[in-house]
């Protein structure tokens, strides 16, 4: 049941991107969300198509996978896509009725956002794909280092992250106990309205509250025995360390944000 | 190692009667030995436990861990890197999602060098027989396993004491004994210091020293076999004795001769098979 | 006359389809009688926890039927909860399922469930609280104040109180100490006498199960490899072995004693037991030895 909740969107896999230092991704998932806005030409938009295509070959994500995960995004896209074709008119009308009209630059504009959404799902989510949750908040913990000087408490966020990695399986194995325990008292958990599920819902949520706050107590005696005292004068044992192809990624993200930027002059707007 | 003088504790309510749990506690730990901490739920022994690593400190005497006081407060990682302490639920004591990772959060903490923590995480995961799960997730292991995990992120702090929380009350026999056999290797072979606090009593006869405690005093001190040989005493205060103990303390009351202090059913067999032995000739 | 409980071919898949796949339960027919007291052993991972849970309705079988006085639970699936209330089920570490307000609104909470009334909701949860030793004014604290024992006895009580003619608990001594071990275990046996009642109990102890059970159910890679009186499958202390179970440690010095050349004729598992049949021939002695 519960016990099929994938964890993050992780596939195992051992591409150059996977191995990539998780700082690099982080830095170069972020530029490219917002290159993906920069082209304003279909040419800037292929150049993105592009780029996209070369880094699923550089993951080795199944093509199949890709596509499963467009899945959950086909209403989003649908919707902006309608919207676009009826808020923008321009070129030839090539349908009207009451308010809605259909132009060309309508479908144009509509078709280019898709596209657009598409690029940067993929582009973005390709991170996740490659990279556990654990080098992920590492990566993260890394990346925000410097925002220390602002107070802003980086180990000790992703510490918690960690931790919340850690315990979701435990915690759902938890819920799934108490819960047949309830069924076992004759709760009934599948029927009902709303409120009336909610209500019944109390006999699992409240002995799980409990067991969370029992747990954090002794994980937080266990972390004192073991001399935890927040980020100050911590070590590391796993070393990030910039390799040939994290320098290569860097190039290759510079190279395609300069390209983008002067598709912007070369060729003009569409829209 | 350890020195408890005249330890007591208790937990001090504003609006209630303080409640005692320790009352006057005298013991000493002595470098390398084995020693079993044995009774009730409820009768102060984890909470003793927690005194031996500054977690709680006595609110009358005085705890000594190599000379140095508990209750300096600058001491307390010291302290801690001194006598590692394991508590009884491994779910609940291990910090992160890959096993090599949670055993270096100790030594990570201490600020030990990244080169020296890769030696001491696979050193410690090697002792206790969980190297090939290194990269694992801890959600994915058994009990004994996990447990076995989490006597390897305190070894990596590289402690000279080990004391254990009832480290197998939640586990199956099979993992019982996976932990059993680590504590005990880690004591013959590695030379470590080891209290183990249990209810299981064939795990305290393992010890080479048995304490009892009951309503938090010291109750009984000895090794397993004079402790044990008390069974009228231990079963007053309902605890178990071995069973082949208590059988041979039953034959006894019966008016049959046998050797005191018999604790494991090798021992047994053979007093009860000499016994008919002579019998038969 | 058909049997109190009983299952027929119970196959289950967990993860069916998947590359998970995994047999937990391969066709396990056996039948429990009215009175029964049942220990059921197994190592961890033999299928015993799956086994039960079948038992109430918690899991649906793969294959292979549940009856229930000859009728299978699952004829109407929108029934199963009354199922429940027939066949009660104590999980592992019960005490952490406890949830309400007091002590008696929690024992109350599967009684309230049956949809009974008021007057013999407080009837059983009196008498629930009576055999576990609750003491009356702990019945208006908060769970949560309980001691562990308190609670896990607490917890036991909110089964009891729904009466339920088969009475399952998996694993009710774990972690407790000795004093605690011994209360549960005397309490599930007032249960049974009081209510005629018939008890499964999962456990890990082997001299739990010496003391109380009077037959024991053997569970090994989702099959039934032993079941019948607890004196003969304590005797297979070979085939046990292998299975990786232990067995009561009278129960090996008899069998060690017997490998010495002494047959004392019967074997013995528990201590009383031990003495009894121990006790002549020390005395006597000389007839023992061949």
């Amino acid at each position: 049941m519960i016990n099929g909740i994938a964890l993050g969107q992780y596939f195992p896999g051992q591409s150059v991107m996977h191995k990539m230092d998780p700082r690099i991704k982080l830095i170069n998932t972020f530029i490219f969300i917002i290159a993906v806005f920069i082209p304003q030409s279909w040419a800037g938009l292929l150049m993105v198509i592009l780029f996209v295509l070369f880094s699923i070959n550089c993951s080795k994500i199944p093509g199949k996978t890709i596509l499963k995960s467009f899945k959950p995004i086909i209403p989003i896209i649908l919707i902006t896509s309608l919207i676009n074709v009826f808020y923008t008119q321009s070129g030839t009308i090539l349908w009207k009725w009451w308010i809605f009209t259909i132009s060309t630059g309508g479908l144009n504009k509509a078709g280019f956002m898709a596209v657009r959404i598409l690029c940067l799902i993929v582009g973005s989510s390709l991170m996740t794909y490659t990279t556990t949750p654990t080098a992920l908040t590492d990566g993260m913990e890394r990346v925000f280092s410097p925002l220390k000087v602002f107070h802003v408490h980086v180990h000790e966020l992703a510490m918690m992250m960690t931790i919340a990695l850690r315990f979701i399986p435990t915690l759902i194995e938890e819920t799934d106990k108490i819960m047949s325990a309830q069924k076992a008292r004759g709760a009934d958990m599948e029927s009902g309205g709303l409120s009336q599920r909610i209500k019944a819902f109390i006999p699992v949520l409240i002995p799980l509250f409990v067991s969370s706050f029992r747990r954090a107590y002794e994980l937080a005696t266990a972390m004192e025995c073991r001399c935890y005292h927040g980020g100050e004068g911590r070590t590391r044992m796993k070393q990030l360390k910039m390799q040939g192809r994290d320098y290569s990624a860097i190039a290759v993200m510079t190279v395609f944000v300069g390209l983008l930027i002067a598709s912007l002059f070369v060729v003009p707007p569409v829209l | 190692m350890i020195e408890a003088q005249h330890v007591s504790f208790e937990y001090r309510n504003p609006e209630e009667p303080p409640i005692v749990v320790l009352k006057d506690i005298n013991l000493t730990i002595e470098r390398g030995s084995f020693v079993a901490l044995l009774g009730h739920n409820g009768c102060g022994k984890s909470t003793l436990a927690k005194h031996f690593n500054a977690m709680l400190l006595p609110t009358g005497g005085t705890v000594l861990v190599e000379s140095m006081d508990t209750k300096e407060e600058e001491k307390a990682f010291d302290i801690r890197k001194t006598v590692g302490l394991v508590l009884q639920n491994p779910d609940n004591q291990l910090v992160s999602t890959i096993v090599e990772e949670d055993v270096a959060f100790g030594p990570e903490n201490l600020g030990v060098p990244p080169q020296e923590i890769r030696q001491r995480v696979d050193d410690a995961l090697k002792v206790v027989g969980m190297y090939e799960y290194k990269n694992s997730a801890p959600h994915k292991l058994s009990g004994g396993q996990k447990q076995r995990v989490a006597i390897a992120g305190i070894l990596a702090m590289q402690p000279d004491c080990l004391v254990l929380d009832e480290p197998t009350a939640m586990l199956d026999p099979q993992g019982r004994k996976e932990v059993l056999d680590t504590i005990q290797d880690l004591n013959k072979n590695q030379g470590m210091t080891v209290v183990l606090i249990t209810h299981y009593m064939e795990e305290a006869a393992k010890a080479d020293r048995v304490v009892v405690m009951n309503d938090g005093e010291i109750w009984l001190d000895g090794t397993p076999k004079e402790v044990f040989s008390k069974v009228k005493e231990l079963r007053s205060v309902e605890l178990d004795v071995p069973q082949p103990t208590e059988l041979c303390d039953r034959l006894r009351d019966a008016g049959i001769s046998l050797p005191e202090g018999i604790l494991t059913t090798e021992e047994c067999i053979e007093a009860l098979a000499s016994r008919m032995e002579v019998r038969a000739e | 006359m058909s049997s109190l409980l009983e299952t027929k071919g119970l196959t289950h898949v967990y993860g069916e389809g998947t590359p998970f796949e995994k047999k937990a339960l391969d066709e396990v027919s056996i039948t429990f009688e009215q009175g029964d007291l049942v220990g059921i052993i197994g190592h961890t991972g033999s299928g015993k926890s799956t086994f039960i849970q079948h038992l109430n309705g918690l899991l649906k079988p793969t294959a292979g039927q549940v009856l229930l006085h000859g009728n299978d639970i699952w004829a109407n699936p929108k029934q199963i909860r009354d199922i429940r209330f027939k066949v009660g089920m104590v999980f592992q570490y019960p005490e952490y399922q406890l949830f309400e307000e007091t002590v008696y609104k929690d024992i109350a909470f599967g009684p309230k469930n049956m949809g009974i009334s008021e007057d013999e909701i407080e009837q059983r949860v009196k008498k629930a609280a009576s055999i576990v030793h609750l003491k009356e004014d702990l019945l208006q604290k908060s769970p949560f104040e309980l001691s562990g024992g308190e609670k896990r006895r607490a917890a036991i009580a909110g089964v009891m109180a729904m009466e339920p003619e088969v009475f399952i608990l998996d694993e009710p001594t774990a972690g407790l100490d000795p004093k605690g071990r011994n209360q549960i275990l005397d309490q599930i046996c007032a249960y049974r006498e009081e209510q005629n009642s018939t008890v499964l109990f999962v456990s890990h102890s082997m001299e739990d199960i010496a003391k109380v059970a009077k037959k024991v159910l053997v569970m090994h890679k989702g099959k039934v490899a032993m079941y019948g009186q607890t004196y003969e499958v304590f005797s297979q202390v070979d085939k046990l072995e292998q299975m990786g179970l232990t067995v009561p440690a009278v129960t090996k010095i008899f069998t060690g004693l017997k490998k010495r050349g002494f047959d004392l004729g019967q074997n013995a598992y528990t201590i009383e037991q031990a003495a009894d049949v121990l006790l002549p021939f020390l005395q006597r002695g000389g007839t023992v030895h061949d």
